[in-house]
């Protein structure tokens, strides 16, 4: 059983995951990675996360169509989905209903934000979060 | 017998490394210079054996120094009983005077021992039946003396390569946390910059911009102070401020302005530790530490950013005061761009106002004429309902509405009495010259209706096109009913001022012919103060001037 929730972040640029990972981490959620739409719809069907982030661009599969397709099992049809974007770069409105996305980041984003978004998503911060505890 | 439990005693060992070596079955062991030893992990039955036996603590002793050398050979310590130093690369190189802490070491045994005095001695410490040892001891993974150097050389791979990815490790972190503020800074600026509009209200771009920091640099409040500059206008000395705080604006703004004296004419970013330090009154009370950054163009001082206490508990760094400092550079040129802004627009009015006096002077009677035509002109706008940029429009319109009557010659505007036919056919020509003069100036397009056709009537009795009705273009009945107003309450060559009620009652006897009657309806309602206030000032500077 998971004692902190589990969340999944897919994107082909490595510096990305690192930095995004970190901030989950450091907020005391557990992470995986996964660096294509492929491999993170596998990962997904595996690990069943709390959460998805995803980038929308990626080779061989994006990560609307990788929303897509887990939205179509059974397992996976309700976990929260937050899709990053390149600025400037819109997706439409149906195409977001349809994956079920929850909320939209542009790229260059802020790391604050995207935590602020898997709070409101999750609930509150997990125990052992070392975000907002206070040090001696 | 009772066998000390093994404590896992504090280590440098990177844990990749300890738990491969866990699965190869090795002892670990924790060896202090004193030569006492402690089992970390797989504490065989023979290391603990030995490591609880004074001949065996004396031969480290004697060795320790040498498991700091060279992690790659063994150091044989009995026949068959060999270890395997594994030094940090730090503590190798600085040596055993360095640093006298316990060192990890890896056990290794062979056959041999069970052969050695030293075995048979141990066995007699402890109370043990020699043989029957030998054989339990047997049971172990022992290892051969041909293998001994192969398997160092292994552990001192593994354990170099365990450290140099701990290392990476550590860097990917660093640079993922450093990443993550340049992240963070960039989408604060992206997020800023798209938001600096110079025609949007500044009060909001502002407190926005504090809100935002506030937010990114994590900090409880967050304030912005500007300086005392009158070319900030309505911005001069005002006080911005995000995050709750038990002090009132004016207590706040105190507080800056105190904290403005103390950083002088610095231009850096500053963090105090200890707001105590600081001699500003009420600062302590809401504040620990403090972070300031001052907001200067090249010349002078504009104002500066200060907050305080970051919610997460920690301190604030050098990192967040990057970070503001980004900020407070965009905040500068935005307050940069807002004092140049006004510069031209008070430039541009200025001239104006100097083109409109110029055409006023030629006419003694009309003195403020333009001024007063603009004021009424924007007030019966604002009355109508249209916007401010509309109103302002209009008001610059009323300006400029006479400016063809440089064209006139002056005996003709000056003379005194009724105007021959001719002399009228002249004064008729000023609304087209305006607008000749002023067509080709593309800022002042949008004014050309005002200047055209401010002479035209309701009936369609007008001048210069005879147009009629709502064919007249608003900035022409706004200004055509202000200028008439005008006209009738000062005094001209041909007749005196009329009573302000005799001025209201023409306009609503005209209304429907001469004026729209709607906006003659708004015009009689108007305040008239403001008017009555412009006309003093004129006739004062009338008298003012010389003869």
């Amino acid at each position: 059983m998971r004692t902190q929730p589990l969340i999944l972040v897919v994107d082909d640029e490595s510096h990305i995951l690192h930095v995004v990972s970190l901030k989950l981490k450091n907020a005391g959620y557990q992470v995986i990675t996964a660096e294509d739409g492929e491999e993170g719809a596998a990962a997904a069907l595996e690990h069943l996360p709390d959460m998805i982030i995803s980038d929308y661009q990626m080779p061989y599969m994006t990560g609307l169509e990788m929303c897509l397709k887990l939205r179509g099992e059974e397992a996976t049809r309700d976990i929260p989905a937050i899709m990053l974007t390149a600025r400037g770069f819109s997706l439409a409105e149906h195409q977001l209903a349809q994956a079920r996305i929850s909320a939209v980041v542009s790229k260059p984003f802020s790391p604050r934000e995207i935590l602020t978004h898997v709070y409101e998503l999750l609930g509150d911060q997990p125990q052992n979060g070392q975000e907002n505890v206070s040090t001696p | 017998m009772t066998l000390a439990p093994s404590h896992p005693a504090a280590t440098d060992l990177p844990a990749p490394l300890r738990e491969r070596l866990g699965e190869l079955g090795v002892t670990l062991l924790h060896v202090a210079p004193d030569g006492r030893a402690q089992i970390q992990q797989n504490g065989a039955w023979i290391a603990r054996l030995l490591v609880q036996a004074p001949s065996f603590r004396v031969s480290l002793r004697r060795a320790w120094d040498q498991l700091l050398e060279r992690p790659d050979t063994p150091v044989t310590l009995w026949p068959g009983v060999w270890l395997v130093g594994l030094p940090s690369r730090r503590r190798r190189r600085l040596g055993a005077a360095h640093d006298r802490s316990p060192v990890s070491a890896v056990l290794l045994v062979g056959a041999e021992l069970l052969e050695s005095e030293q075995f048979r001695a141990v066995c007699d410490n402890h109370e043990l039946d020699y043989r029957a040892t030998a054989a339990r001891v047997a049971h172990d993974r022992l290892v051969s003396s041909a293998e001994v150097h192969r398997l160092a050389q292994m552990i001192a791979w593994m354990h170099e390569d365990a450290a140099q990815l701990n290392r990476h490790m550590d860097e990917l972190k660093s640079l993922s946390t450093e990443l993550g503020e340049a992240y963070e800074e960039l989408s604060l600026l992206y997020k800023l910059s798209g938001s600096m509009i110079v025609n949007q209200p500044a009060e909001q771009f502002l407190t926005n911009a504090c809100g935002e920091l506030q937010q990114v640099v994590g900090v409880s409040w967050m304030a912005l102070l500007l300086a005392d500059e009158p070319r900030l206008e309505e911005l001069c000395d005002q006080l911005f401020l995000a995050g709750p705080v038990a002090h009132e604006t004016h207590t706040m703004r105190a507080i800056g302005q105190q904290i403005m004296e103390c950083i002088g004419e610095r231009r850096e970013p500053m963090v105090v530790d200890d707001t105590r330090e600081l001699a500003v009154e009420g600062l302590s009370e809401i504040a620990d530490d403090l972070i300031v950054i001052p907001l200067r163009s090249e010349k002078q001082r504009l104002g500066i950013l200060f907050g305080s206490n970051k919610l997460d508990g920690a301190t604030l760094t050098s990192v967040d005061s990057k970070l503001c400092d980004s900020l407070a550079n965009s905040l500068t040129i935005f307050l940069e761009n807002r004092m140049l802004y006004d510069d031209m627009q008070a430039m541009f009015l200025g001239t104006l106002h100097a083109l409109t006096s110029a055409i006023d002077a030629k006419d003694s009677y009309t003195h403020g004429h333009s001024e007063r035509v603009a004021l009424m002109g924007r007030k019966l706008a604002e009355a109508a309902g249209l916007d401010t940029h509309t109103c302002e429009r209009v008001y610059i319109a009323g300006l400029v509405h006479d400016v063809g009557k440089i064209g006139v010659p002056e005996r003709v505007l000056c003379k005194p009495g009724k105007l021959t036919a001719r002399e009228f056919d002249l004064v008729k020509m000023h609304p087209e010259i305006g607008g000749r003069i002023l067509q080709d100036i593309r800022q002042m397009e949008d004014l050309l209706p005002g200047v055209l056709y401010h002479h035209e009537r309701w009936d369609g009795a007008g001048y210069p096109q005879g147009l009629a009705g709502e064919d007249i273009p608003l900035f022409g009945r706004l200004l055509g009913l202000a200028d008439a107003f005008d006209a009738m309450s000062s005094d001209r060559t041909y007749r005196a001022a009329m009573q302000f009620d005799h001025v209201i009652a023409e306009v609503r006897r005209h209304a429907g012919t001469q004026f729209d009657p709607q906006l003659a309806e708004l015009f009689v309602n108007l305040d008239f103060q403001p008017f009555f206030d412009l006309i003093q000032k004129h006739q004062q500077n009338k008298l003012r001037r010389p003869a």
